[in-house]
């Protein structure tokens, strides 16, 4: 009887992968070194704390709803609707995913702001000010996160096998039937990993929501402004913090990605049929 | 009902050039060689695929003019159509899929139910109607692909290879079902086959294309 060994990974591969993984890790690690332990409680207790973790919370939540609402429609156009200069739309749609966080906000305020080309009359016509409030917290998150949402999701829809659509079609049932009973269910694993993604970065952002929202406890102050925040006055509860978002990003990506971000493929993609 | 078409259609390398005239209630069979266009006229027949030129006529009613720009899309020509490749929606079970023609043309779901079981049963797929589709084998998802066009194809049914994946035993049963369905209903049927013997068995005649 013959046993197979299992084959050796080259050398050179592990090595560089090795590399790699420690560029993720080492600042984890050292967050955890110098972390002030015994302090942990005290400062996440602490009600600025709460009150940034309850804004982050409550902001990327909406912010990955908004993106789910808006983004999903724009990902179905994208990927179905053949229009001239369809490709400069794309690229203007996923624009902030490339762009520095900062810019985005500095353009969200020209837009959105009291001077800004669509603010001057929300201010004037409905005396609504946008800036520095919570509502351009989720603005600013949902201007940086949806791009995730669409790319993932207008990805699956190009890879699903028409002929599923087009038999539901003949079948009778009209273009919107088919979208929410055959192709929603069939790239719902894709819009699942591109709303975990898209959560994630809002709940990370920090460039666009400071410029366009500000920094206000209880108000606009989210866990990462916080962090920043605290690394001027006290650095060990910026650890505490820091440490609190890479534990709530964690634990989500961890307990959602066998669930979603391996599995988001579909029996109706071209490849399975 | 009737089908009049003079179907003109260039799509890759394929050049189709057809005239077709069915009247209400026969049973036609397209034979042709690989590639001759067999599949692209049934589509072209249910609303996926538009004419360059020529018309399209069901009932008298025109559903494909490119003259007249005009073109019914696949959900408002109300016909059966079995593709070839069965395409189940592995969202819904069996029965669900069956049902699905059923409630898109506003069926209620109970009656749509009792549809669904009754054609399941003439296929010998009662059994199966709670079944998810990925657990079915060629054959049974041939057969519910079937029962998903029969059920909304009562005047016209377009089917592609109906019976090619199918074994020798059910083979017959299901001819058998096409052949009720079609003398209940005064269905007009065309059958793209490569199977002669099943052409003569199914059909009132056959149209050879691709010559």
């Amino acid at each position: 009887m013959t046993r197979r060994l299992p084959s050796r990974p080259p050398k050179t591969l592990v090595v560089l992968a090795l590399i790699s993984a420690s560029l993720f890790f080492l600042p984890l690690a050292g967050l955890l070194w110098r972390a002030p332990w015994s302090k942990f409680g005290e400062y996440i207790f602490d009600s600025d704390s709460i009150d940034a973790l309850r804004i982050s919370l409550q902001t990327s939540l909406l912010s990955t709803l908004l993106s789910i609402v808006f983004g999903v429609p724009l990902a179905w156009v994208l990927a179905r609707v053949e229009f001239r200069g369809r490709s400069v739309v794309r690229a203007l749609c996923t624009l902030s995913m490339v762009l520095p966080p900062v810019v985005g906000g500095v353009a969200l305020l020209y837009a959105l702001g009291r001077r800004g080309l669509v603010g001057q009359w929300l201010d004037k016509w409905f005396d609504i000010q946008l800036p520095f409030t919570t509502t351009a917290v989720v603005i600013a998150q949902t201007f940086v996160a949806m791009p995730f949402l669409v790319v993932t999701v207008e990805a699956a829809i190009r890879a699903l096998d028409r002929r599923y659509e087009e038999t539901a079609r003949t079948l009778g049932a009209s273009q919107w039937r088919v979208f929410w009973l055959i192709t929603m269910p069939a790239v719902a694993p894709s819009l699942a990993a591109g709303a975990v993604l898209s959560w994630a970065r809002a709940l990370g952002e920090f460039g666009a929501t400071i410029t366009f929202a500000g920094n206000f406890p209880g108000t606009t102050q989210t866990l990462p402004l916080s962090v920043y925040q605290a690394l001027e006055v006290n650095p060990e509860k910026a650890i505490v913090l820091a440490l609190l978002l890479v534990a709530l990003s964690f634990a989500v990506l961890v307990g959602l990605r066998d669930r979603w971000l391996s599995g988001a493929t579909s029996a109706h993609t071209r490849s399975a049929s | 009902m009737s089908i009049n078409a003079q179907i003109k259609k260039e799509l890759g390398t394929l050049k189709l050039d057809v005239n077709l005239e069915v009247e209400s209630g026969q049973r036609v069979a397209i034979v042709g060689p690989n590639g001759a266009g067999k599949t692209t006229l049934l589509r072209i027949l249910c609303g996926l695929v538009p004419i360059d030129s020529g018309g399209v006529e069901i009932h008298g009613n025109v559903v494909d003019a490119p003259d007249d720009r005009i073109f019914v899309p696949a959900e408002a020509r109300n016909l059966g159509y079995c593709p070839q490749e069965h395409t189940l929606f592995s969202n819904l079970r069996v029965a669900s899929n069956v049902m699905f023609g059923l409630r898109a043309h506003g069926m209620d779901r109970i009656s749509a139910a009792e549809r669904a079981n009754q054609i399941l049963e003439q296929l010998q797929l009662e059994d199966l109607s709670a079944a998810s589709p990925s657990s079915l084998s060629v054959g049974q998802s041939q057969r519910v692909a079937l029962a998903r066009a029969l059920v909304v194809g009562e005047s016209i049914l377009l089917l592609d290879e109906p019976t090619a994946s199918l074994d020798k035993d059910v083979r017959p049963i299901v001819q058998q079902v096409i052949n009720d369905h079609a003398a209940k209903f005064g269905t007009t049927v065309l059958i793209v086959t490569h199977d002669r013997a099943e052409a003569a068995l199914l059909a009132d005649y056959t149209i050879e294309i691709g010559q």
